[in-house]
């Protein structure tokens, strides 16, 4: 059975004046552990593909399972939930709170989980030591470079032991060196086991991944 | 409960974070609720005394005896050998043609006495003036038993009680006394001082906070108690003089004119003349139209108060929400659901209400018109956030994210 199912999605967009079909009829199923890079020409819905599998979109029609549990049954409080506990989120503008610090900034997930309060700071630092961000956890954002603010996303992708990590044009701010070491990251989070599906129009990028998938017209 | 304590944590970083906005509104927020709650009260005064104006009115017309006597015919009633039986006699006839629709209401003369009367006291702590070295003055009220039923005055005593304490007064003996609510800290049921001239007075109860009583004839139609001393209408044997002043300003709550016509006549009879009987039906009636409109206008001024000086929180919410918008993605991202994001919110909105109560009752003490204040605070909060609260809910993460990444 394959982590996530994706059967007969579909995706449109209305309003008075137009309606867009983002996704047309896509069917998708990806491994535990795969590293998949989705291409696409801009406007091809790659990003809403993106959006549908992070839940943060519901899909007009079809089918979404996650570990055989179909989506459409979930409760919006369930989805945020699963979204809390299931996924981890990398994009392109770092999508970092810019009057939090690092360490508030990473420890925000687990705001939302389980974890008891005496272990969430403990779990932050160790991540930042792994990182190489401790020495900056009291800095606010705007005061670190491109590479180090993808990696404090990266490090709140991963607070929560997120088995999945959605990445939208993770390297798309970054010089290719510092965008190097970010896919380097992504290898070993891939060795941890994660799945992790990244959105690119940078071949460089998407040769790092197991699997390329092009979608063309809202179709793969 | 977790839930709770992490959006009240984030809901205090995110005032802490305001850099001073959120207080500043806050601090006018609070400036207006309590001139808001102080209208709240005057309005109330207004309607209670509205009320008690209508009671009085309602069935009955209110007559007014004065007299248009010249000092020598004073000086000679006053003076001659029968005057005290002839005027008593006319007291007499009035009591007895009207029993209890006959009032006594004597505000002329103050209360007098020497600190030293009053042991125990604190003169700093109770509504006196000082008129002479060491010589105090209060604000007194001389009245009949039926004052307190006629009037519906309320206070911490069994009417009853008290209207048979009053109407068994004599001159000379202890009289009742009740004290309004500002002498209440200073004074206990029981206590016991005496005047200047040495009259005896105990104290028997204390009015209601806020209380007052109708007179048309007072400049702002409604008198409150809270500063008043309050003693029965009493005079010595043979003061001739406080008996004419006495008999020639009453009250009588009678649609019985003709009968008001005899007191007229007897006094003609008495050589007590010339009475004049004065209809007060048009002032209250004037009264009535003045306090409604008053309760009309000082309801206006305070709710214009309190929509001029929210303006800043409006803003501050307004303000607070846009700017926030991508941050409150960025939560719902990570698991956050709308609900929570939109009870932080709330819970600014909550702590400022707070606020705001914590304020009025150290101002004002608990009193109904502090709920009412409150309760109007809640649904104006709840009407401002309603508009950007439903725009927020109306957008999806994507669309934020996607607005706030151009």
């Amino acid at each position: 059975m394959s982590q996530i199912s994706l059967k007969n999605i579909n995706k449109i967009y209305k309003n008075q004046e137009y309606s867009l079909n983002a996704l047309r009829d896509l069917n998708l199923d990806i491994e535990k552990g795969e590293m998949i890079g989705i291409m696409g020409k801009s406007g091809s819905g790659k990003s809403t593909l993106l959006n549908i599998l992070g839940l943060i979109d519901q899909p007009t029609s079809g089918e979404y399972q996650i570990d055989g549990k179909i989506i459409s049954d979930y409760t919006p409080k369930e989805i945020a939930h699963l979204r809390n506990k299931k996924f981890g989120f990398v994009l392109q503008d770092f999508a970092l709170i810019e009057r939090y610090t690092v360490v508030e900034n990473v420890k925000l997930p687990l705001r939302y989980s389980d974890v008891p309060g005496v272990e969430r700071m403990p779990k932050v630092y160790n991540l930042l030591e792994e990182l190489g961000l401790y020495e900056k956890k009291d800095m606010l954002p705007g005061y670190l470079s491109g590479g180090q603010r993808q990696r404090v996303a990266i490090a709140r992708a991963l607070i929560n032991d997120a088995e999945i990590i959605l990445a939208d044009e993770p390297t798309g701010a970054l010089d290719s060196s510092t965008g190097k070491e970010i896919m380097n990251l992504f290898l070993k989070m891939k060795q941890k086991g994660k799945t992790l599906i990244i959105v690119t129009h940078d071949k460089e990028i998407a040769d790092y991944c197991d699997r390329i998938v092009t979608i063309h017209d809202g179709s793969i | 409960m977790k839930i709770i304590l992490n959006q009240i944590d984030l809901m205090w970083k995110d005032i802490k974070q305001t850099k001073g906005q959120f207080w500043l509104g806050l601090i006018q927020i609070l400036i207006a609720s309590i001139v808001l709650c102080y209208t709240v009260q005057i309005i109330f005064q207004s309607i209670d005394s509205y009320g008690k104006l209508q009671n009085l009115n309602q069935n009955n017309q209110i007559y007014y005896i004065d007299e248009n006597m010249e000092s020598s015919q004073i000086d000679e009633l006053i003076n001659a050998k029968d005057g005290w039986k002839t005027v008593k006699e006319l007291d007499n006839y009035m009591n007895k043609s009207f029993g209890n629709a006959c009032i006594q209401m004597d505000s002329s003369s103050n209360l007098y006495f020497y600190s030293n009367n009053l042991k125990q006291i604190d003169i700093s702590e109770i509504p006196v003036e000082e008129d002479d070295t060491d010589v105090y003055k209060a604000k007194s009220l001389k009245v009949s038993s039926n004052f307190f039923s006629t009037f519906q005055i309320a206070g911490d005593y069994n009417r009853e009680e008290i209207e048979k304490q009053f109407k068994g007064a004599k001159a000379g003996e202890t009289l009742p006394i009740i004290l309004g609510n500002n002498y209440k800290e200073q004074f206990h049921v029981g206590d016991q001082f005496e005047d200047d001239l040495k009259q005896k007075y105990k104290v028997v109860g204390f009015f209601k906070e806020g209380e007052s009583y109708i007179s048309p004839f007072e400049t702002s139609y409604s008198t409150l108690l809270d500063d008043y001393m309050v003693t029965p209408a009493v005079i010595k044997h043979g003061d001739t003089s406080s008996l004419l002043f006495n008999v020639t300003n009453r009250y009588f709550v009678t649609n019985d004119k003709a009968k008001i016509s005899q007191i007229v006549k007897k006094a003609n009879t008495l050589k007590i003349r010339p009475l004049i009987i004065k209809d007060l039906k048009p002032q209250i009636t004037a009264c009535k139209d003045d306090m409604a409109n008053e309760i009309i206008t000082m309801s206006s001024i305070a709710l214009l108060i309190f929509a001029f000086a929210s303006i800043g929180i409006i803003n501050y919410f307004i303000r607070f929400i846009a700017i926030r918008e991508k941050e409150f993605a960025i939560h719902m991202l990570i698991g956050a659901t709308k609900e929570e994001v939109i009870a932080r919110i709330r819970l600014q909105l909550i702590f400022m209400i707070g606020i705001i109560l914590v304020g009025l009752l150290l101002c004002y003490g608990s009193c109904k018109e502090v709920y009412i204040t409150v309760g109007i605070g809640v649904i104006y909060g709840e009407l401002v956030l309603r508009y950007p609260i439903y725009i927020f809910k109306q957008q999806s993460i994507v669309r934020i994210l996607r607005r706030n990444m151009r």
